[in-house]
């Protein structure tokens, strides 16, 4: 059997003030394969961002393991993890973040600038995704020209346009109406039936339904699973 | 990478209208301000570096003891340079100048005053003149000849070929131009517009020739054969002038580099002490501490708005992004931050460079086809952006992304910390400069108001010369006459400019050796007591007409003490190898330096010795109106000259130069200075009122008032300034005291100069400060309660 893409155990994070300690994640354990489309579900506070953050190399474990296509990561210092990350992980987040000062285009291009991609390369690159997104036609114009839907998109673009194993989704529809809602989810589930895994944290049971395994948690802990048939 | 940083970069400039116009308009204000300064700097270290020879070229200096003191100058008995070049081998020229006064050329009835000098031929084998019609070799092959600068041929004789045609000089002597030469540039010590052989001098002044090792009254410059160690040479030429006038042991000579001369040229009781290297030195600081707070003040803005740019670090980051890639663009936009201020500041140095040199009395030009100055004000342009970005780049490139994009990045306390740092050091150096700024106008003030002896306001002075000289007499009755002057007197000398003394004064009980002792003289005719109103204490003037009192005397009142005489009236006294008796006693004023003691003074009456006549206006009439008239008569004796005079009190005035030249830099850079470091605590002050926003809205939720806010965000600022003031007022009160020290007569550093300059700081922080607290107060708070 092929070894999971993603595989924690006893993974650790507590977040500390002066005085109190919380704890994020309370040794959870779970596995990842490579082509999976998996939604991570629970009330607030329950660990979704922090275990997304950790699996997206932003942030790093107090304890536990992580191994990421064989390699482990729990220990990598930042820029281990940057280089990493910029080649295997894309990003989209509720709010889009995308960066006012640069054009639908150039918001789309920068990780291929940072991976270092020739600028010939680049711009067929670009095209080729904003063609597939359908916002060709918006690629000279700056984010609030856009409409929620369209700057999601533009984000979606930005995320696979590295061509990333593993997209990473946290709560991609929550600041969408339902119609554009439903479309940054059909662009999902088509990037994941190219072969692109995806992990989605969301409170929707709509957008969960999407998935092919929901994972719910609660205090750092996983409660249940769900296999979606 | 870097055109996307560059588009970026651009952008935000763009975005930001307001806070890029203040970042860019404050470090371009620096940036011209202290190029200008760092240019004066440049002008002053090239002094006189236009010689070719200029590593071989020495001025004679001579030193002689006076009032137990070491006294060091440059003027030069005429017998020195033959001497020089017969004795020591290792000098390879030698020439002799007057010291370049000015004089009258004519040429077809248009006469013109110039700065004109005389020197010994070899003066152009050893300094670069620069010749465009004539050579060095040949130009004063005949006696009667002068040679000119371009602009002075221009003024004499407009577009026409002056070669050939014949000048008179002074009304008297004629000379004829044989040569052209390029002007000096106007950081040389040679100021002279024309120059005509030394034997043409000798010629026309028949003293000369013969006035020997004891007549102190020329320069000398020597030329040094390549490899001489001066050390050497120096010791032998030590005992020169012993050499040919055994009884003079006192006077020793020495070479000095003639290049150093310029910045470091004062001698204080023997011992090189300096000189105008100090400015330049000051001015250095001063270009470095304008630009220092320029770049703080960049450094502050920028990490202020590192709230709003911190979700583009955290999203740059995400997507791939190294910290270092982040820095580099922050580096990238500091520096074309930098750049742009560049342009301001090019800009703002080419609109004020005149006024700027009409400050410091210079002619700086902004060096525009020079490709090594635009090197390095890039070079300083680069070097300012990585130093005004560094503090900015490397605080932001360290946000967490995961913080960040869920704005919860709260900038610590830290970086808090760092700011304030930087702020306090912004206004220690302003506070050190508003005190600085009082001090030195207290100083000038305290020096103006010190009684003079006589009445300075509504005399003027001029030259005794042409006509003029011979027909004094009837000149002074005319402007008596007409009604535009009261009294007028001829004298030796500006009495606002000490410039003769004598030394072999006999008096009764005088001790062994005080005979060598120089005591300063000014020589008058008649009414010079009540021209200028000094105040007689005892005795008389000199009697108008009485010739005899030729061998009569005046003193002041310390010559009186100097001299130890109980009953100064009627003792005899040999002044100038006469025996006169003292018959008069005035209370000293004062004629040399304003800051020191009165020293002795000696007034002696000699109608030959008259080179000005000093006039008091009439007060009774408006002074243009008195000029007027007296100019007027004056072209009635001498049509050939000019009318030219001078007031009194603008001479004395002329003394504070220095002082006045360092009161104005003071006070504009103080202004500077407060202007900038305002724009760092509006920064910091913006970023703290953001911070805090959460804190005022619940305070304001819990009914604080707007005052009660107002202060709570402004006292921390308050206390910051505080802290600068003790360190700032702490340096400065050592520096002025230094200061002070050089002068005899000085004022105090009194508390009110502290509480002043307290004062000022806390009124310009509370100002700046203000704004952003009072909209931060007034702002609404379910609006920033809702943000979080």
């Amino acid at each position: 059997m092929e070894a999971p893409m993603i595989k924690i155990s006893n993974l650790e994070k507590f977040y500390r003030t002066e005085e109190v300690e919380t704890i994020a994640l309370n040794k959870l354990s779970m596995e990842v394969a490579t082509g999976e489309f998996v939604a991570i579900m629970g009330p607030s506070g329950c660990g979704k961002s922090t275990l997304l953050n950790i699996l997206g190399m932003l942030d790093d474990p107090d304890a536990g393991s992580y191994i990421f296509n064989d390699i482990e990561v729990a220990r990598f210092n930042e820029r281990k993890r940057a280089d990493l990350r910029k080649h295997n992980i894309g990003f989209v987040f509720q709010s889009f973040n995308l960066i006012d000062e640069l054009t639908v285009f150039e918001n789309v291009e920068l990780p291929l600038i940072y991976t270092g991609v020739a600028a010939s390369e680049r711009v067929k690159r670009v095209e080729e995704v904003l063609d597939k997104m359908q916002i060709m036609h918006r690629r000279n114009h700056y984010p609030q020209q856009l409409s929620g839907g369209q700057q999601q998109r533009v984000a979606i673009a930005r995320a696979v346009v590295n061509k990333p194993k593993l997209i990473l989704a946290d709560e991609p529809t929550g600041n969408l109406d339902s119609s554009n809602g439903n479309d940054v989810m059909e662009l999902l589930t088509d990037l994941n039936e190219q072969g692109t895994t995806i992990i989605m944290v969301t409170h929707s049971e709509h957008d969960a339904r999407y998935s092919h395994r929901i994972i719910r948690l609660l205090d750092g802990q996983t409660v249940m699973e769900n296999i979606m048939v | 990478m870097f055109k996307n940083y560059l588009k970026i970069a651009w952008r935000s400039l763009i975005k930001n209208k307001l806070y890029s116009a203040i970042n860019i308009g404050g470090l371009g204000v620096g940036m011209a301000v202290s190029f200008m300064l760092l240019l004066y700097v440049y002008n002053e270290f090239t002094y006189d570096g236009f010689h070719q020879n200029k590593e071989r070229l020495y001025r004679v200096m001579r030193t002689q003891p006076n009032n137990g003191e070491i006294y060091t100058n440059q003027s030069m008995p005429v017998p020195a340079a033959p001497a020089m070049k017969k004795d020591f081998p290792e000098i390879e020229h030698v020439a002799r100048t007057d010291w370049g006064g000015d004089h009258l050329l004519n040429y077809n009835n248009k006469p013109l005053k110039m700065k004109l000098v005389a020197a010994d031929a070899s003066f152009l084998q050893m300094f670069t003149v620069d010749f465009v019609k004539g050579t060095r070799n040949d130009v004063f092959h005949d006696q009667s000849s002068v040679i000119l600068s371009e602009s002075a041929v221009k003024a004499i004789f407009g577009d026409k070929d002056p070669i050939g045609q014949t000048l008179k000089i002074d009304g008297r002597t004629s000379a004829k131009v044989t040569g052209v030469f390029k002007d000096f540039p106007s950081n040389s010590s040679f100021k002279f517009k024309a120059v005509i052989p030394w034997t043409l001098y000798e010629a026309e002044n028949q003293w000369v020739k013969q006035s020997g090792w004891g007549n102190y009254s020329f320069q000398t410059f020597v030329m040094l054969k390549p490899g001489v160690d001066l050390e050497k040479l120096n010791t032998k030429m030590r005992k020169l002038i012993e050499r040919y006038d055994p009884n003079n042991k006192e006077n020793k000579l020495f070479l000095y580099s003639f290049t150093r001369g310029h910045l470091y040229g004062q001698f204080k009781n023997g011992v090189n002490s300096g000189g105008a290297i100090e400015y330049v030195r000051l001015f250095f600081f001063l270009a470095i501490g304008i630009l220092l707070i320029a770049c703080i003040n960049f450094m502050n803005l920028s990490t202020a708005r590192s709230e709003r740019r911190s979700r583009e670090v955290g999203i740059r980051k995400v997507v791939g992004a190294r910290r270092f890639a982040i820095i580099q663009q922050f580096l990238g936009e500091s520096i074309l931050t930098a750049l742009f201020s560049l342009v301001v500041a090019v800009i703002l140095m080419a609109a004020s460079i005149n006024y700027f040199n009409e400050v410091i009395n210079k002619h700086l030009v902004i060096p525009f086809n020079n490709a090594w100055a635009w090197g390095a004000a890039i070079t300083v342009t680069l070097l300012t952006g990585i130093l005004a970005g560094s503090y900015p780049a490397l605080f932001l490139s360290s946000f967490k992304p995961v913080k960040v994009l869920k704005g919860v990045n709260k900038t610590g306390k830290a970086t808090l910390h760092a700011r304030q740092v930087l702020v306090v050091l912004q206004f220690v150096f302003a506070t050190s400069l508003i005190l600085s700024s009082i001090l030195i106008y207290k100083q000038i003030n305290y020096i103006k108001d010190r009684p003079v002896g006589y009445v300075k306001n509504g005399v003027i002075e001029m030259d005794l010369e042409g006509n003029l000289a011979k027909q004094y007499q009837a000149f002074r009755t005319d402007i008596i006459n007409s009604g535009a002057a009261v009294d007028a007197t001829a004298t030796s000398g500006s009495i606002a400019n000490s410039n003769s003394s004598s030394w072999g004064i006999n008096w009764p009980g005088q001790l062994p050796g005080e005979d060598k002792i120089p005591i300063d003289q000014i020589v008058t005719t008649f009414n010079f007591i009540s021209t200028y109103k000094l105040q007689l204490l005892k005795g008389r003037d000199y009697i108008p007409g009485r010739m005899a009192d030729t061998l009569s005397l005046i003193m002041n009142e310390s010559a009186v003490k100097l001299m130890r005489l109980k009953e100064p009236l009627g003792q005899i006294v040999k002044w100038q190898g006469r025996n006169c008796t003292v018959v008069g006693i005035v209370k000293d004023f004062v004629w040399g330096s304003p800051y020191e003691p009165v020293k002795p003074a000696i007034i002696g009456f000699d109608p030959n010795w008259a080179n000005q006549i000093g006039i008091r206006l009439n007060p009774n009439q408006p002074v243009s109106k008195s000029i007027e008239t007296i100019g007027n008569i004056y072209k009635k004796y001498n049509a050939e000259y000019p009318f030219e005079y001078q007031f009194v009190d603008d001479s004395f005035a002329d003394k504070f130069a220095n002082e006045k030249l360092l009161g104005t830099l003071s006070s504009s850079f103080t202004v500077l200075a407060i202007i900038i470091s305002c724009l760092g605590l509006f920064g910091l002050a913006s970023f703290s009122a953001e911070q805090r926003k959460k804190e005022i809205s619940i305070r304001k939720v819990l009914g604080a008032s707007i005052s009660s806010l107002w202060f709570n965000l402004s006292k921390e600022f308050l206390i910051l300034v505080t802290i600068s003031f003790l360190i700032g007022s702490a340096i400065s009160w050592y520096y002025m005291n230094q200061w002070l020290l050089h002068y005899t007569y000085r004022t105090g550093i009194s508390i009110w100069v502290f509480l002043a300059t307290i004062a000022i700081s806390l009124l310009v922080c509370m100002v700046t400060v203000s704004w952003q607290a009072i909209k931060a107060a007034l702002s609404n708070p379910v609006k920033s309660l809702k943000n979080e």
